[in-house]
């Protein structure tokens, strides 16, 4: 996001201390969070499930790095704010103030009671997915797709509708119908999801006319090929987002896999494919170094990986899903029954999972060989500089 | 665009809606709920739970037991039975009425069988009716002398399959803090486990080799809630009763640790045994416990 806020601002970063103490802070709060989850202290709330201490140690850390990126910002040269930056920011100012809410609400001396809180809950979960982590995956979609396709954004306009529908309904979605919620939530829910659906129709047909014909062109067919994908499963998320919540199938999706399903298509298969194309493509930029993709630990194997685990899981979770919903809906059918017509789909889950954990792996060797590289680089420079001064 | 603090302003704006239609409302509507005095159990309903429960629902917590089981009872609709109670000065009428009232349900009834029902009071003449057919039977029976009612049967796979008698509504989270709903049945749903399943030790059980019971369980065991050691003078009055492949060494007793304990008097105090004004039904006294146990592999 910070490469992004440079290279479209034409701005050098600005404070670099306060974002390397915020990074360090950010990662000490991670650590120290999910030691804790290991040990048991885990709050209960699937999407806050850290201990509360931790949030205010995240909050802190985030004001750091979210407030060197608004003052490089606004500091940029080129006044021109781009579709990518919308997005960027609209994400950069959420996740504060929906962190502070709700953790606020949830973990405060005097928190949210009963039921309240589930909504609550569900606010934070919908507006973490679509908002904040869905408008890092656009911004980046946004900024990537005119650069490996060489051309600009097929029109604008569509961008700024596609920004301020998913904006203004986006954080209403994902709870889904037929809790012990007042009626009028799983409405307001199903409408959203409806417009969220519509406003990504809309983002792709934008991306779509923008890549049309722009094959032969590509300065990267691997890469600008994985971002349609990720396009792809930001897009069949949101539909089966719209899908699931309508008004006698939530009753059978819900607490079925069929959610963690869409979780994986929006988390995995959207964000997480852009983030690594993202670094697949500023990595060479950054580092200098142009030959990072081929080889058994290159980036084309971890992402090949990634995203062929990640959309396995994902499909597999939606169909073990509908499975699964369905005959629990049948109230003649002993639980058993339904434990054993989702196990397969849980196996077969599993072959996806090791392969996302196998990415992970290979991205921790590549990352090791990368940085032994370099010190090895370093210190021969290092050497070669104290031989020529001698000289 | 190029102001960046329009964006900034109209982003604040849309976030401060939302915040304001999913924190602050829904606070206001569901947050100032109290406890209800429900006539049935003559007492207020829902109630503040013990240390012990506490203790036992931080294990619950902690073992990550919400990433697999809900405590949400869903229902899809209600359906009426219409019982007969009392028949009043004019039997006769009464038999026809009876007759009339089967044909507006789509049955036969033949007289002989209207004079059987009569006799034997009080009669559900009438069984899962929908609300339509209830109204209309029963304005046959206005200023009939006879006294007929209409018992609430909640309807919904969830109630078939026996985790409740009634969907849970707010109120029954009352004290829930956190709120441990779940999200996913991979195990079955709890909320009202304290009734359907109302035996320690079978829990005990449960929690230390789930197939123990539960021959197809693919519930993990949570061993390191028990202690395994030797048998001292005496057995431990805690000590496990496990038989076969499930069984300790000879000469030596499962234990349940505390928070195991903690745990089962969490999982016995999930409850929902009375009805509440947002969701009625016949309310009977609960089965003795004997039976529930007795149904307790087929519950699971």
């Amino acid at each position: 996001m910070l490469w992004m806020t440079m290279r479209l601002g034409q701005v050098k970063l600005r404070g670099p201390g306060f974002l390397f103490l915020g990074t360090v802070l950010w990662n000490i709060a991670l650590v120290v969070g999910i030691v804790r989850l290991m040990g048991g202290s885990q709050s209960g709330y699937a999407f806050l499930s850290m201990p509360g201490f931790v949030y205010t140690m995240l909050f802190t850390a985030y004001a750091l790095i979210g407030g060197i990126m608004l003052l490089t910002f606004f500091k940029r040269q080129d006044r021109e704010i781009y579709p990518s930056q919308w997005f960027t920011y609209a994400s950069i100012y959420w996740f504060p103030w929906m962190l502070t809410a709700a953790s606020s609400a949830l973990f405060a001396s005097e928190p949210t009671r009963g039921l309240a809180q589930a909504v609550v809950h569900g606010w934070y979960a919908s507006g973490m997915i679509t908002i904040v982590l869905g408008f890092v995956g656009i911004a980046l979609l946004q900024y990537l797709v005119p650069k490996l396709a060489r051309r600009d954004l097929h029109n604008s306009n569509l961008s700024a509708f596609a920004f301020w529908v998913l904006l203004l309904f986006g954080g209403f979605t994902g709870l889904l119908q037929a809790q012990a919620l007042p009626a009028w939530v799983g409405t307001l829910s199903g409408i959203c999801n409806a417009f969220v659906a519509f406003a990504w129709i809309v983002l792709t047909v934008n991306l779509w006319k923008t890549l049309q014909g722009t094959d032969t062109d590509s300065s990267d067919p691997f890469a600008l090929n994985l971002v349609r994908l990720a396009a792809l499963c930001g897009l069949l998320g949101s539909l089966l987002n719209f899908w699931g919540s309508r008004p006698g199938v939530a009753e059978t999706l819900q607490f079925t896999l069929y959610l963690q399903g869409i979780y994986w298509l929006q988390l995995f298969g959207f964000v997480g494919t852009l983030l690594l194309v993202a670094v697949y493509h500023f990595l060479p930029r950054i580092s200098d170094r142009e030959n990072i993709s081929s080889g058994l630990f290159g980036w084309k194997a971890i992402m090949v990986l990634y995203v062929t685990g990640s959309i396995l899981v994902s499909l597999v979770y939606v169909l073990g899903g509908r499975v699964q919903g369905t005959t629990l809906a049948d109230g003649n059918r002993s639980f058993l029954d339904v434990q054993s017509a989702t196990m397969s789909f849980i196996r077969i889950s599993t072959i996806g999972e090791l392969l996302v954990f196998l990415a992970a792996a290979v991205l921790v060797i590549n990352l090791a060989i990368r940085f032994v590289s370099y010190l090895v680089g370093y210190v021969v420079c290092c050497l070669n500089c104290k031989n020529e001064s001698a000289q | 665009m190029q102001k960046g603090y329009q964006l900034f302003f109209a982003i604040l704006a849309v976030m401060v809606v939302s915040w304001l239609g999913l924190v602050v409302f829904p606070q206001i509507q569901l947050g100032s709920q109290s406890t209800r005095e429900v006539k049935e159990i003559g007492r207020h309903y829902p109630t503040e739970p013990g240390s012990l429960v506490l203790n036992g629902r931080k294990v619950y917590q902690q073992a990550g037991c919400v990433a697999c089981h809900t405590q949400q009872i869903r229902q899809s609709g209600y359906a009426f039975d219409l019982v007969l109670n009392e028949v009043g000065d004019f039997p006769e009428i009464i038999t026809s009425k009876l007759i009339e009232a089967g044909k507006l349900a789509g049955i036969q009834v033949t007289n002989e069988k209207a004079q059987e029902q009569m006799a034997n009071l009080p009669s559900t003449f009438l069984e899962a009716r929908s609300f339509d057919v209830v109204q209309d039977v029963l304005k046959i029976f206005k200023d009939s002398g006879a006294t007929v009612v209409a018992d609430i049967l909640p309807l919904g796979p969830d109630i078939e399959r026996g985790w409740g008698p009634r969907q849970t509504v707010g109120l029954d989270y009352l004290y829930h803090q956190p709120l441990l709903m779940g999200q996913q049945r991979l195990g079955p749903d709890l909320a009202n486990v304290g009734v359907r399943l109302n035996d320690p030790q079978w829990h005990l059980k449960h929690l230390y080799h789930p197939r123990s019971v539960v021959t197809k369980s693919s519930m993990p065991a949570y061993t390191y809630l028990f202690d395994v050691q030797p048998i001292g003078e005496e057995p431990s009055p805690h000590a496990l009763a496990l038989e076969g492949d499930y069984a300790p060494e000879e000469g030596m007793e499962v234990v349940p640790k505390p928070e195991a304990l903690a745990l089962v008097d969490y999982l016995l105090s999930l409850k929902i045994e009375n009805p509440v004004f947002e969701a009625p039904y016949m309310f009977t006294q609960a089965e003795p416990g004997e039976a529930n146990n007795a149904k307790m592999e087929q519950a699971q």
